[in-house]
């Protein structure tokens, strides 16, 4: 579908707001914000567009018409809307069209059908709920009436409280009004009736994969933040986890043999070869994980001497490791195709978090000052979070921002460097943290209010995680990022940013507005939770029974 | 509440770690309500296990001075655990002349001895400089505790103040006076003093002049062994010289002052605090110091006198000249305020500066 594009950074926010709420299913909320877009935008093709797919997943085929006929009128070429009008018109029948659609009782009514909530009430109802009462006020004797019509009242009580809300309306009391829907609805959810279908026995749960698994790292003392939580979300799934810097013969002499071998950036430690080789001789399957993309790591990236390509030994040990691997495994969908690209077998396995570390839902103090942050320097358990570089492409908006905003803050983290770009600010206008351990950098995250994550257009930033996003997304906190892959796919909790005017535009509406900074913090606070340690450890089980598979081969 | 004091093993910072730390632990502990500990910089930066149960279990961690690389990097650790901290500033660090002590660790990152943490090899120095760190360090703060008010405007735009003088612990000031018949004992420490100091001050010349015209003047110089007095031009036999004493053997030393002297100079001494004026009040010695900031509260329990040569010396012959009835005068009310400023009948004021911080929202 062709959108408008518009240039209000107001309503292009309220609309990512609005998809964000239709992506999680709140569908009240989504309303509300479409509804609200097309009271204040009346012409605005999306809203007119989503209105109409709403009215009519609602089966108010009608009112759906109607709006399509709207959103025809301002762009009468849309092919998409004619088909969507096609399609509404084909289904038409019965029921009166909304007089306005937008109107808080209609969009009332179309949530109502939404949500499942069938509790409308007749014509002949309300009538004969009316009379009843009109008996029962003007009776000598009331509670005799009461007594008498007990049943008739019992099965008239949603048309007696509809009678009562339209009262409160018309009395100027929609407090009373929406209180009496309230119980409205809930007497019409226990109205409904009992399930048509029975549910079928659930089907007996398949064994899973519990076995033994052998992390291979180039320093097991020290594994990576994506490793570690590999082993918590492996051993909360049963598995017997064992990390180790070697694997060799006498394993196999002494039976030790893993079912499953995951080696984590084998290449740094060439000699962790050795140990795939005898892996795969005992024919134990073997994972090569990677955690960034070594083959377009920059010579300028902090971890380059250690870890990329640069040595021909690691460049051999790389290739011969790829080539060992019965699959490879990548944080990046980007870095997942590059690789298939090439002949390998991958598998997208996202980063995550893990909620043992308390740190992550701790709530930060309240603070009178918008924090704006960056967060540099190295670590792979940062996802190749930014360097100087990146931060440049976006220091004069950002300076912008605090000279016009007073109350705002610069926070940099983790590199010195990048924060003397800020001298000209006065120090009470910016702050440095140093960069702590992972355990520890939930904290960290909690000094900020906005996230920024800009990235320079290059071949390592395309292939890169989109953890920085899932972290900010834990702690509920709002982010403005380059559109890279991943964090374009990544979406919840944030906006991405592909010119300067944008990153002002959104760094600005971020301020300015503490709502629609709350609403997309609590969106990637959603978004994240499927990326806790627990939940992605059931894509490793997958993968670690299908590649336990008997037809399983790819060398 | 409990409070852990992090301090610096440095022997150059022993005294202050005293005043601004040891004295306050002892305050706080004898009041029975409230804990409090004191963790040398080594094993907090270390993360040894005797720090890790001290720190866990504290509300409060107050550092004195030594904000810097490994102590951020720990500090950052406890307080993702919650705990509040406080950064002890008693020394304008940042205004340090060159020929201090600490000069060259603050500006130029050379490590001090009993530097903890700057596992750095020979020859190099601690980047960024100390002094770059402690600025930036100090916005992590909650609060930032200081010994002047001086120090209280240097400071105020990274963190909140607490403003928490110098107090003494009387009981370590409880020994007997020395008399010297026939001689009067014009005492100096040289303690956080150079040879420039008292050159510019005037002091030197004053004191010469001074025991020229008064023979039974005698100079009591004590801390021979940090700066030599070779230099003053005063006889030998009206020169009494002392190597620094420690910290416990200092309060004997002090009783053995007849007069007193507190010359400041520079910036730093601007934002100094009152501790050697207080000290010659508690033990009833009539002093004669620098009109600064630093102890002009106290002037009316002393003589100020403007740095120079004739000044001071106008100053040293009045007392000299009139000794019994300054030493009367220093026996009565600036006793009495030295007293006051007891850390012991202080430390309600001092920990509920510390609730404020605590328990702010």
């Amino acid at each position: 579908m062709q959108s408008t594009i518009s240039t209000n950074p107001e309503l292009k926010v309220r609309k990512i707001m609005g998809r964000t709420y239709l992506n999680q299913s709140k569908l009240e909320e989504a309303l509300e914000v479409y509804a609200g877009i097309l009271r204040d935008f009346p012409d605005d093709l999306d809203a007119l567009i989503v209105l109409g797919n709403l009215y009519l997943a609602a089966g108010d085929s009608r009112t759906a018409c109607s709006v399509y006929r709207r959103a025809l009128e301002i762009d009468p070429q849309n092919v998409a809307v004619s088909r969507q009008l096609e399609l509404a018109e084909s289904e038409e029948g019965g029921g009166l069209a909304e007089k306005v659609p937008t109107d808080p009782a209609a969009i009332r009514r179309l949530l109502q059908r939404l949500t499942g909530k069938t509790g409308s009430i007749s014509d002949a109802d309300l009538h004969q709920a009316a009379e009843l009462l009109e008996l029962i006020l003007h009776s000598p004797n009331p509670a005799e009436q009461v007594a008498i019509h007990l049943e008739e009242i019992d099965d008239l009580l949603p048309a007696l409280l509809e009678l009562n809300i339209r009262q409160a309306e018309a009395d100027g009391r929609p407090d009373l009004a929406d209180g009496l829907r309230a119980l409205q609805d809930n007497i019409h959810l226990q109205m409904q009736p009992a399930a048509a279908a029975a549910i079928p026995p659930a089907a007996a749960p398949r064994e899973r994969f519990h076995g033994s698994v052998l992390l291979l790292l180039p320093d097991p003392a020290h594994p990576s933040e994506r490793i570690r939580l590999l082993q918590e979300g492996l051993a909360g799934a049963g598995c017997a986890v064992t990390l180790s810097g070697e694997f060799t013969i006498q394993a196999v002499r002494d039976g030790e043999l893993p079912h499953v071998a995951v080696a984590s950036n084998p290449h740094i430690q060439p000699r962790m070869l050795e140990s795939l080789a005898a892996l795969t001789a005992a024919n134990v399957p073997v994972l090569v994980d990677l955690d960034t993309d070594f083959e377009h790591m920059p010579v300028t990236h902090p971890d380059y001497s250690t870890a990329g390509l640069g040595s021909p030994a690691r460049a051999r040990a790389y290739t011969a490791a790829l080539l060992l691997a019965n699959a490879v495994t990548v944080n990046s969908a980007m870095l997942a195709e590059s690789l298939r690209q090439a002949g390998h077998n991958v598998y997208f396995m996202p980063d995550g978090w893990s909620n043992q570390n308390l740190l992550w839902t701790r709530t930060p103090q309240a603070r009178s000052s918008i924090h704006i942050g960056w967060i540099g320097g190295s670590g792979a358990w940062l996802g190749g979070a930014g360097q100087i570089e990146d931060l440049m492409l976006v220091r004069r908006t950002v300076l912008r921002i605090l000279r016009e905003f007073p109350h705002t803050q610069l926070v940099v983290i983790g590199d010195l460097q990048a924060y003397r770009l800020f001298d000209s600010l006065a120090e009470t206008r910016r702050m440095y943290l140093p960069m702590v351990p992972a355990e520890e950098f939930p904290y960290l995250l909690g000094q900020l209010d906005i996230l920024i994550v800009p990235l320079r257009n290059q071949p390592y930033a395309s292939s890169l995680s989109d953890l920085p996003l899932v972290q900010a997304g834990v702690k509920g906190i709002p982010w403005v990022a380059s559109p890279i892959t991943a964090f374009k796919n990544w979406q919840a909790g944030g906006l991405v940013a592909d010119t300067p005017e944008e990153w002002h535009l959104y760094l600005r509406q971020l301020v300015l507005d503490a709502e629609t900074r709350a609403g997309l913090g609590q969106a990637g606070q959603q978004a994240a939770l499927k990326r806790e340690a627990s939940n992605l450890s059931q894509g490793w089980v997958d993968l670690f029974e299908q590649l336990l598979q008997p037809s399983f081969s790819i060398r | 509440m409990i409070v852990t004091y992090i301090h610096s093993n440095s022997p150059s910072v022993q005294k202050c770690v005293q005043t601004r730390c040891r004295n306050l632990v002892s305050a706080i502990r004898r009041t029975g309500w409230h804990k409090a500990h004191l963790l040398d910089l080594g094993n907090f930066v270390s993360n040894t296990s005797k720090a890790q149960e001290i720190c866990a279990e504290s509300d409060l961690l107050v550092v004195h001075r030594f904000l810097y690389g490994p102590v951020i990097r720990m500090l950052q650790s406890w307080k993702a655990r919650d705990k509040k901290v406080i950064i002890d500033i008693d020394e304008a660090v940042d205004r340090l002349p060159p020929e201090s002590e600490s000069y060259r660790f603050w500006n130029e990152g050379v490590p001090m001895q009993e530097c903890p943490g700057a596992t750095i090899d020979e020859g190099q120095t601690i980047d960024p400089a100390p002094i770059e760190q402690l600025r930036l360090g100090l916005r992590l703060a909650d609060a930032v505790s200081v010994s002047s008010t001086r120090l209280a405007d240097d400071w105020a735009a990274y963190s909140n103040i607490l403003h928490i003088p110098d107090y003494l612990n009387l009981d370590q000031y409880l020994t007997v006076k020395q008399f010297h018949p026939g001689e009067i004992w014009i005492g100096l420490s040289t303690e956080g003093l150079s040879a420039a100091v008292l050159e510019e001050s005037g002091l030197a010349r004053a004191l010469e002049a001074v025991c020229r015209q008064r023979k039974q003047v005698r100079l009591y110089w004590v801390g021979a062994d940090r700066l030599s007095a070779d230099g003053l031009d005063i006889s030998v036999r009206q020169k009494i010289l002392l190597p620094a004493p420690g910290l416990e053997t200092w309060p004997r030393v002090l009783a053995a002052f007849d007069i007193g002297l507190a010359p400041a100079l520079g910036e730093t001494a601007l934002r100094a605090g009152w501790q050697r004026a207080l000290e010659y009040m508690v033990m009833k010695v009539p002093w004669i110091g620098s009109d600064l900031p630093s102890y002009r509260e106290l002037s009316r329990f002393g003589w100020l006198v403007h740095n120079s040569a004739e000044a001071w010396e106008r100053g040293l012959l009045e007392v000299v000249d009139h000794l019994d009835a300054y030493q009367a005068e220093a026996a009565g009310e600036p006793f009495l305020f030295a007293l006051g400023q007891d850390v012991h009948e202080n430390v309600a004021k001092i920990l509920a500066g510390y609730a404020s911080i605590l328990y702010r929202s």
